[in-house]
């Protein structure tokens, strides 16, 4: 019944909602695309709302669906003919959805090159380091990735530092615009 | 702070609620430690960063989308119950006719349906697999030692054999090895073979193709057309067999795709083997719509030890020779191994052997190996943590002067229960050789982990031997001290020849990425250079001391130095001397690549006959019989 599925929601899903933005917000860097994340996350909610409902953490469902949509979503723009297949590869992946030019402005430089950093981080690290920041600790981001903590510890590790090294290339190249030079 | 608390910090603490002094302390230390600093950048700048508050269209947007499903929920209720009774209706009817036809029951109906193209299905509680247990690396499967829902299922092809030997005493042996290696293929447990002409695609398509052979006047076969992608074997005195494997399902697996097919990734993959030296196996992936070659897959380099080559009459191998059964068998042993989903009966065999003292070390080796290369080929830890307990055993039980060499064999895989066996290698073998080489191991592979940090911090500070505490002490803050103390050893004249080069020598021994640039370092400084040299020279023709001479020349060839450069001149010049080859022979290299310079042409000829013919081997020119060039 309509009225039975929307009190569902209404219980498990939406008071999950601003989590759920955030997190998206995190992984996305832009308004839009996390209202489309968050979205989608609500349309296998309610399609499932059964396995929900019986779930003993339905923000960890809603989290783990939402980062499955992420990542997809993000393999589907990869489906390029030729991939070099080795570790990670799934890089540069969403890159051309940089934050609006509204946001940027009010944003300082810093932010900036921060925040297209971490736009060329894979999905899984963006997934990874977007729950980290928002708080979640390794035992919860294990149950909501699915991904064994020792191994999520590593992850964690490379995800910061391959952030580093982009925040490094990005303020390297800021510094060349500026001045003019050549690579 | 140390690394240790910073890294429990970030990986354990929110950041936004972090008290002051915490803080406080983490900045303080990313401010002085080069490792972690990025860390700190990474962990609380991107926090910094505000979120801004959700906008009331999302959840206006949400409670649209419950009301939409909801309603689309009831409708496909509605319609499936319509589904469900017309199905009731349709199920009696055909019950009916069924019971009136009493007819023979069906294939449906036994619960077996033949697949398109007479596939062959394995029966459920099959033959033990009697393998010949060639170099003790093979051994059979016992019957029901695993029930059948944990053995992987999967479908494999054989393409009909592409005969070329012309040759009639070569091809009856050739025929044999694809008789005999189907026959292997239906004991394999899982594996739905498809031998006849249909449309199903399996999930492994297997070609064996016997190239073309010719006899030379001295009886030896030699193979044409030359391919780099196929394997030459000899089966019983002549003809040669190429095996290439297709693998799509592995290779779709490998890409992030479901597992499922080609459809999955949309791909064709192609695999084949390399008669190189070292016989690498390797899967090429291409574009299932020619889009050319998308990645290569190393699968194996040791697939020559499954793959040996007979003796032929006239000929020059000395390698084992084999009958074409043995050689099927082994290679579907190989294939099981390397290629094929992996059958969880194969790793604990293996294990099984590696605690079996019955067994000689080398074929408990070869079940080291075989482990190994399970981890190393095949993604994610799909070894159990009983065969990781196996091999740390066998490992830790080595006699104390291969126990280094065996801890780096073990180095090439990750698996994260071999850390916490690592970690008690580098605090507790007595081996200083074997804790250098695991502090590498861990170094290269596991400096990520804060507990490894915490190990390594530790070796730093409490291990007895001074070499690896700063080859510990470089691991965590870089190369500069190990140098130092490379310095301070080569000047202490009152120490031995080994001594004075102990540092060095076992600072390097992981050959790391790390490692390699710090020694390049190192020979950045002139000072050094010339230390190194003139001790090296002073034990240049020093017979007990050839070896540990040989490792220092393999450093100094990344030197560009005038004073290596003499120096590998009188090596080259030294080695028709007694102990002169072993010491020369590290020079090789150092010569291909400055064969042009007339200094080294010069010294060749005076060089040992054996250098010369070695480098003749190498494709470098006699320098003796060779004209000189014009000016």
């Amino acid at each position: 019944m309509p009225e039975s599925g929307t009190a569902q929601f209404n219980s498990l899903v939406r008071p999950h909602l601003e989590t759920l933005y955030r997190v998206a917000w995190r992984l996305v860097r832009n308004r839009a695309d996390a209202q489309d994340l968050v979205q989608d996350t609500c349309v296998a909610a309610c399609r499932n709302l059964k396995d929900l409902a019986a779930t003993e953490s339905p923000l960890r469902w809603l989290l783990r669906v939402q980062q499955n949509r992420f990542i997809d979503g993000a393999r589907r723009r990869t489906k390029s003919p030729v991939v070099e297949v080795e570790d990670g590869a799934d890089e540069a992946l969403w890159i051309s959805e940089l934050p609006d030019p509204e946001q940027l402005l009010q944003q300082s430089q810093n932010e900036q090159l921060l925040e297209r950093a971490f736009l060329l981080l894979d999905a899984m690290q963006r997934t990874l380091l977007g729950l980290r920041i928002e708080g979640y600790d390794l035992s919860e981001i294990e149950a909501i990735t699915g991904i064994d903590r020792r191994l999520l510890r590593k992850r964690l590790y490379r995800a910061r530092l391959n952030l580093a090294r982009r925040l490094a290339e990005q303020t390297e190249d800021a510094a060349r615009r500026r001045t003019g030079s050549k690579p | 702070m140390n690394c240790m608390d910073f890294f429990h910090i970030v990986d354990s603490r929110d950041v936004n609620r972090l008290s002051a002094a915490e803080r406080d302390a983490c900045e303080a230390h990313a401010a002085a430690c080069r490792h972690c600093a990025p860390h700190w950048v990474a962990f609380a700048r991107l926090a910094e960063i505000p979120v801004p508050s959700m906008p009331r269209e999302v959840l206006v947007r949400s409670e649209a989308i419950a009301a939409t499903e909801s309603r689309s929920a009831s409708k496909r209720m509605a319609a499936g119950r319509v589904v469900v009774i017309g199905a009731i209706v349709a199920l009696a009817a055909a019950a009916t006719m069924v019971w009136r036809m009493s007819a023979e029951p069906s294939p449906a109906a036994t619960g077996f349906v033949p697949a398109v193209g007479e596939s062959e299905p394995i029966s459920p509680e099959p033959a033990p697999v009697l393998v010949p247990n060639v170099d003790g690396r093979v051994a059979g499967i016992p019957r029901a030692e695993l029930p059948m829902d944990t053995v992987p299922r999967y479908s494999v092809r054989v393409m009909p054999l592409e005969h070329e030997v012309q040759d009639p005493a070569s091809r009856e042996p050739v025929g044999d090895f694809y008789a005999a290696l189907v026959a292997e293929l239906r004991k394999v447990r899982g594996l739905t073979l498809q031998t006849a002409p249909g449309t199903e695609i399996a999930d492994y398509v297997l070609t064996v193709t016997a190239m073309e052979t010719a006899k030379d006047s001295s009886g030896q076969v030699t193979f044409g057309p030359p391919d780099d992608e196929a394997i030459k074997y000899v089966v019983m005195g002549s003809g040669a067999i190429a095996i290439h494997v297709d693998t799509p399902k592995l290779v779709a697996g490998m890409l992030g795709g479901d597992g499922a097919g080609r459809e999955s990734a949309g791909l064709i993959v192609s695999g084949g083997y390399r008669s190189n030296d070292s016989w690498p196996v390797e899967l090429k992936v291409e574009s299932g719509k020619g889009g050319g070659v998308r990645s290569v897959f190393p699968v194996s380099a040791r697939a020559a030890t499954n793959a040996r080559q007979c003796s032929v009459p006239g000929g020059s191998s000395s390698l084992e020779c084999m009958l074409p059964e043995q050689l099927a068998a082994n290679q579907v042993e190989m294939l099981r191994l390397r290629v094929f989903p992996l059958d969880p009966s194969i790793p604990q065999r293996l294990a099984a052997r590696l605690r079996d003292a019955s067994l000689s070390p080398a074929e408990r080796n070869g079940a080291l190996n075989d482990l190994i290369e399970i981890q190393e080929t095949r993604r994610g830890s799909q070894l159990e943590s009983d065969s990781i307990q196996a091999m740390v055993e066998h490992v830790s039980a080595q006699p104390s002067e291969r126990r280094a060499q065996a801890w780096g064999e073990l180095g090439r895989i990750s698996h994260p229960d071999l850390v916490a066996p690592l970690i008690e290698a580098l605090r507790s073998d007595s081996n200083k050789e074997a804790r250098i080489r695991v502090l590498s191991i861990l170094e290269a592979s596991h400096l990520d982990d804060p507990v490894v940090r915490g190990a390594i911090e530790e070796a730093e500070s409490r291990d007895p031997d001074e070499v690896v505490r700063a080859a510990a002490h470089r691991a965590l803050y870089g190369g500069a001290e190990w140098r130092d103390l490379v310095m301070a050893n080569l000047s202490l004249s009152n120490l031995s020849y080994r001594e004075r080069l102990d540092p060095l020598l076992s600072g390097l021994s992981g050959g790391t990425a790390v490692q390699l640039r710090d020694l390049d370092q190192l020979l950045q400084d002139p000072v050094a250079v010339q230390s190194l040299v003139n001790l090296v020279r002073s034990h240049l023709h020093d017979a007990d001391e050839a070896e540990t001479t040989a490792r220092v020349l393999g450093l100094l060839r990344r030197a560009d130095d005038p004073l290596v450069f003499d120096l590998f001149i009188d090596v080259i010049r030294g080695s028709s001397q007694p102990s002169g080859m072993r010491v020369a022979a590290s020079a090789v290299p150092w010569v291909m690549d400055r064969r042009e310079d007339p200094r080294v042409r010069e010294s060749l000829e005076s060089a040992s006959p054996v250098l010369r013919e070695t480098l003749e081997q190498m494709q470098l020119p006699d320098p003796v019989s060779r004209q000189p060039a014009l000016p």
